[in-house]
């Protein structure tokens, strides 16, 4: 059966160095990246697809589409990291039934309206709303850029907005 | 026209300030350079901001066959260029270092952009040498 080893928002999706970590901190074999836009553009696919690391499948689908694969037991039996481009793509997944126990904000650069909460990680107050939402609903939220690197809980986070 | 302005134009994409500390360290060797820029990715940067300066390096330079030349394959500047190649014709090479880059300098005032690109894979690849074992073979 499938397992999710790790559930991370990543504005950057597959970058070589940090993908590569932390596929080995988790040993997992398949990449999932869960986008609208992205699923519907098979050049930036490619793109993501060849910055995997080696040995790694990677599997880019519409948020639908990610929810029926996994109510449906259809995806392969391994190891997943599962990415999501930003804070609200996560939520909407997890609000159609995508199961998340833990999320993971990895990365996400600065914008406007965002400011740095932790290393490179900025979010907009509008972003805690929404981790806010999945922290209500049981979803354990933690702040790390690398597997080397620590971690923060969401409510270290939230204490600065 | 200015012969020079018809040089392959270098841009150079790193995490950080390297391809610019690149450009430094090969002027030292070559004396001042020109047609080469460097954008650094830094730690604020957000993907889009850093791609929204690469494209108007690009379209500067839009007249002129570039060659782009970044660090990591597969990290987000490899991932920008690899993006902005929809949009622009240009060549790519990952794996910059110091002897590629003085290769590329050197040699695009007379090979195409297709041989420079070829020839900075060969480069790239044999200037990795380990010193003390050459010590010993030769």
């Amino acid at each position: 059966m499938a397992t999710m080893s790790l559930v991370r928002v990543d504005s950057r999706l597959i970058h070589g160095q940090v993908m590569a970590k932390w596929r080995k901190v988790t040993n997992a074999d398949h990449i999932l990246v869960i986008d609208d836009d992205l699923s519907k553009d098979p050049f930036m696919s490619k793109v993501y697809a060849m910055a995997a690391p080696p040995g790694t499948s990677v599997t880019i689908v519409a948020t639908d589409a990610a929810v029926r694969l996994v109510k449906a037991g259809e995806l392969p039996s391994g190891r997943f990291i599962i990415l999501f481009k930003s804070v609200p793509v996560a939520l909407a997944a997890w609000e159609k039934g995508f199961p998340i126990d833990n999320l993971q904000i990895g990365g996400l650069g600065a914008g406007p309206g965002r400011k740095p909460v932790f290393e490179s990680i900025s979010i907009g107050a509008d972003d805690v709303v929404r981790l806010e939402t999945m922290v209500k609903g049981g979803v354990s939220v933690t702040f790390q850029v690398t597997p080397e690197t620590r971690s923060i809980t969401f409510d270290s986070v939230r204490s600065k907005f | 026209m200015n012969i020079a302005t018809e040089h392959t134009r270098i841009l150079i994409l790193t995490h950080g300030r390297a391809g610019e500390e690149l450009v430094c360290s090969a002027e030292m060797i070559l004396g001042p350079v020109e047609g080469i820029q460097a954008i650094s990715l830094m730690p604020s940067d957000d993907v889009e901001s850093f791609a929204t300066r690469v494209r108007e390096a690009l379209r500067e330079t839009s007249n002129v066959p570039t060659l782009v030349l970044v660090d990591l394959f597969g990290g987000t500047p490899s991932n920008c260029a690899a993006s902005l190649s929809r949009e622009f014709g240009f060549a790519a090479v990952s794996g910059v270092n110091l002897p590629m880059l003085i290769e590329a300098i050197g040699l695009r005032e007379t090979a195409t952009i297709d041989e420079l690109c070829r020839n900075l894979q060969v480069v790239g690849r044999e200037s990795i040498k380990d010193i003390i074992d050459q010590l010993s073979t030769e």
